[in-house]
This record gives C-alpha cells, structure tokens and sequence, in this order.
C-alpha cells in the first residue's frame, strides 16, 4: 500500500474564509501566423473545380451530388472528382500541385470526423494559402466549432466553409442530394449558394 | 502526420498567466471546475508549495520545455514546462515520487485526451524498478483503482493532457461521441514482471531490464476477454476473440500470470515473440469482408492504395482469400493480474512509444 504523503499547506487550505494563490494548469499557446486569401476569380464560367474527396466514410458519395448540382446548374463549370493520395490525415502535395496545375478552384470534403474535420479545414487552407486555390471546405454541421477553433488557430478564421446534415455515412443519394441542393443547418443560406460565393467573393469583399 | 499547421518550427507565446487570483479553497475548486480544467471530480488546489513540493522529486529544472501536444492531427500544437506538469501532479493528488514517471508520460507528447469521435483511450504500462520504488500495483486489481500509484498517475496523465493541449473541450477540443470512461486514469498499471514467464515490455522496445520506463499504447474501444484456454478448442477460441477486435486497431493481450503459463503448456509459447506470431497467423478474415469494413475503408484501404505493405498485397486477394489482418510487429503482450484466476483479456490498443522515466528523475 502507498503512503500518502500529506500535501503541504493541507489545513490552512481547507479554511473556508482563507483566500489562497494556486498555480494555472493551462499550458502556452501558439503565435497564430495570420494568412491571406487566395484572389477570387469574378465568375466560374469555364473554369474547372477539383472536388477533393478526403477519403473518410462516405464523403465521396456527397461529393457527387455537388458535381450533379453544378452539372444541373452551372454547366459551364467543370468539374474533376479526385481522392487524396493517402488517408487524410496526411498532406498531399501532389494533388495539391495537380489541382494547381490545371484547376482555377478546389472544394474539400467532407469534414465530419473529430480529426477529419480539422484536417479537411487544414487542407482546404494549404491549397488556399500555400498554393493560391480558392477554396471551400465541406464539413457537417456537428464539426461547427472545431472547424472554428481550427482556422482561427491556423491564421485565417473566416476560411470559407458550408455545412450540410449530421450524418453523412451511409445515407442514400437522395438524402445526400436533400443535404447539397438544400440548406446549411448553421446559417441556413443554401449550400450551394454558400460554396458559389465562397470561391469567387473574397472574405473582405 | 506532417500537415497541422502549428507543427514543426512555431512559436509559442508565454501567454498563460502563472497564477490564478487569490480566491477561497471552494471558489478555486468551482473555479478551476468551471473553467474545464478538472476531469469533473475535485482536485488537490495546486499551491506555489505543493508544486514547489512537486519540483523537488525531479532534477530537471521547472522552466524546462518538456514538449508540445496536441488534441488530434491537424490541432494546434501547445507547449508545456517541468512547473506546468508538476501543477496538474498535484491536481491529480500524486505523490512527488510519482513526479518521473508523470514527466516521461508527459514527455511522450500523446495525449490522453485525444478528440477522437471513436472515443480512445490511452492504456500506460509501467515496467522496470521503478514499480517497486513508488509502490505501484502489478497484482490483483492491478488495472483497478486500489493502488495510489496506479490512480494517481493515471490520472495526471489525463489532466496534464487536458490542460497543455489547449483544452478538452465537448463539442470544441474534445468530440468522442461515446466517451470512455477509461480516460478517467488511462489505464495505468505496472506489468507483472516477477510472475511473467517471459521478457518484460520495456526489454522488448530495446530497454534494459533495470531501466524504468514507461509505454504509453492507445486505442482501448474495443475489449474481449476469456477464462484460460481448454485443451480442444483453445486456439478457435483465441480466434473468436481477434474478431472482437476492430479493424483499425490490433491486439494487445493482457494476461494474468496463469494465463501466460497456459500459453506456454498449450502452445509451447515459451517467448511472447512466439505467441505474438500465433495470433498474428491465427488473426485470419476473408478479404472481401475486411475490407468492407468502414474503419477498414477509411483508414487502411487508402494506405494500401498509396502502395503501403502489407496492406498494398492484401489488397491483390480474392474476395474469399483468407488474410492475416493483424501485423505481427503491431502485436504485443504484457502480464498483469494477480492469479485469483486465468482470466485474460484483449484489448484493441496500438503500441505508440517507450519513454524513460530514469531520464526525468
């Protein structure tokens, strides 16, 4: 059996009225590196969007309902479906090189995992920062506030986003259609609206 | 895990204020509750001479940077001090003997508080002299909470994670859906070295078996358990039980003393090394059933398209090819328990890191 060692101060501390300095616990938080935007292009008539599956659950299949939305809406966009190299949890640099190559904008998704979320905000900030694509993140709608926390941690807060529905995995092509053609559950402007603005109007605009 | 955009060469602000406000003992405690940086039940207050208490068990000097942690990948890293480990001891109600190995948990830069939405814990198993030395628990309840040593540290390593990350917050820093109500001290226990019949852990990961170290693994969802192993069907048995364990993960056996002996008198299993390679041949799926799985997809089925092995060749087999799920270097055992009875377990729990606890002494 351990011996308890008595803690110094132990009974002066346990009297009500005696006002006692304790030690913060918190450890130290990073400089946040403000980053700018990428510039905007006025319209995305004519110009290709890659849409970035991350790879986790069924981000795939919501993915391809915003290439049906844009095929049913905006025509003169194209648009490429392509999955990261690996896991999500790793940078791509090829793919983000690729898109750079031969794309004018990126949309990343879905954020709807505790690491995932955060990753594809992560992402969706390198091609926007690192290699000057417009970009708009996917994420649900449970991940709000880690998607917060996460671009006000790496310099650009207000990083566009649109949110769909809790859960994606394993819905039907219709429900995942309801979720792009219908609303975001946090602002309630429509998704697609959201993600149109997000690639051609600057966050300062 | 090269993409968080805080890794690598940032800079940390001495932001966070050394002291708290003077207050009474019930309002620090409302205080330090409302604040989230408690696990929900009350704490030791962390005063200057508790601390300074605290300090006095290591030679590393209070200001020492011990490392950097993070909630998950892509998380902001935060930085954190011997004074800051050495506060969230005391918040855990340790001893300062304990102080070593809370500094190499600490060290290990994994988080016990993980935002993972599967709902992780760490599990620490604490080999070496230092055992003794601080009266840990190997033996009965070893995993349980009747040993100071045990809980204590435990749970240092769940609040020093909570509160040098940056928080460990619902629905913020922190989105396990489930929970799990491991984390409240990381299952932290000492391997039974005196009853195992094999090499101990720490000896496995390239330590001397005087060395006191600490090994943190990390997983802990999915558990199965058994009573011994019978004679005719004890290997079907074991394969049952791999089943059990999800697809991203791999199995850490915990095994009471006679369980261990029973390896070796049913299987011949006189190293772990021989009885990790039975469970790695025996841990069989058929392919097309493995990779149906949804952890499988998400996180295996893209490593093996980037071209990692083994999963790049499981990938080339048959739907109904049987294939061996469970990498054999992933695979690991510790013995612990105090021979009430042969009862074992698995828990799914990848192995992360050994950290020296001589090191921070």
């Amino acid at each position: 059996m351990n011996k308890i060692v008595p803690t110094p101060q132990a009974q002066s501390a346990l009297a009500a009225d005696n006002k006692i300095t304790v030690l913060n616990p918190v450890g130290y938080p990073p400089k946040i590196n403000k980053k700018a935007q990428a510039p905007r292009p006025e319209s995305l008539d004519g110009k290709t969007i890659y849409l970035v599956d991350c790879r986790f659950d069924d981000s795939v299949e919501l993915l391809k309902q915003v290439q049906s939305w844009f095929g049913e809406h905006m025509p003169a966009v194209k648009t490429k479906m392509i999955s990261l190299s690996n896991t999500y949890q790793h940078d791509d640099p090829k793919t983000w090189e690729e898109i750079k190559a031969n794309g004018d904008a990126a949309i990343v998704g879905v954020g709807h995992c505790s690491t995932c979320a955060p990753g594809v905000a992560t992402h969706a900030i390198s091609l926007e920062t690192r290699y000057g694509v417009p970009t708009v993140a996917i994420h649900t709608d449970k991940f709000d506030r880690v998607v917060q926390s996460v671009t006000k941690m790496a310099g650009l807060p207000d990083a566009p986003r649109a949110f769909v529905p809790q859960p994606v995995m394993g819905k039907s092509a219709a429900e995942l259609k309801a979720y792009v053609y219908g609303k975001d559950p946090i602002t309630g402007a429509p998704v697609m609206q959201e993600i149109i603005a997000g690639l051609t109007t600057a966050l300062n605009g | 895990m090269s993409a968080s955009p805080t890794a690598g060469a940032t800079t940390f602000e001495r932001t966070t204020p050394r002291l708290v406000e003077p207050d009474t003992a019930d309002n620090l405690q409302r205080q330090f509750l409302e604040n989230r940086w408690t696990d929900g039940l009350p704490i030791v207050l962390p005063t200057e001479q508790r601390v300074a208490a605290m300090l006095a068990a290591t030679s590393r000097k209070p200001d020492e940077i011990v490392g950097r942690m993070q909630a998950t990948e892509f998380r902001a890293h935060w930085e954190y001090t011997v004074e800051k480990v050495a506060v969230n001891a005391v918040m855990a109600g340790a001893n300062p003997e304990y102080f070593p190995v809370i500094l190499a948990l600490a060290a290990s830069e994994i988080s016990a508080r993980g935002s993972t939405s599967s709902s992780s814990s760490a599990m620490v198993v604490v080999n070496g002299p230092v055992r003794k030395e601080i009266g840990m628990n190997s033996g009965i309840g070893a995993m349980g909470p009747y040993n100071h040593a045990n809980a204590t540290i435990g749970r240092a390593y769940g609040l020093l994670s909570q509160n040098l990350q940056g928080g460990s917050e619902p629905g913020v820093t922190f989105m396990g859906s489930q929970g799990n109500s491991y984390t409240y001290n990381n299952v932290t226990f000492a391997e039974n070295e005196e009853r195992s019949p094999w090499e101990p852990l720490h000896v496995q990961k390239g330590f001397k078996p005087t060395d006191s170290t600490v090994s943190v693994f990390y997983g802990c969802r999915s558990t199965t358990f058994c009573l011994g192993l019978r004679e005719k069907y004890w290997r079907e048995h074991v394969r049952d039980m791999l089943t059990g364990i999800d697809g991203n993960s791999v199995p850490c056996l915990l095994l009471d003393p006679i369980t261990a002996q029973q390896f070796i008198d049913r299987g011949g299993f006189d190293t772990k090394q021989k009885l990790i390679r039975f469970i790695h041949e025996i841990g069989e799926m058929p392919a097309g059933r493995y990779w149906d799985l949804q952890l499988v997809q998400n996180y295996v089925y893209p490593r093996a398209t980037f071209g990692e092995e083994p999963m790049a060749t499981w990938l080339k087999a048959k739907e109904d090819e049987l294939i061996r799920i469970f990498p054999e270097k992933d695979i690991n055992v510790v013995v612990v328990g105090g021979e009430a009875n042969g009862y074992w377990r698995m828990m799914g729990a990848k192995y992360r890191k050994t950290i020296s606890v001589d090191a921070w002494r």
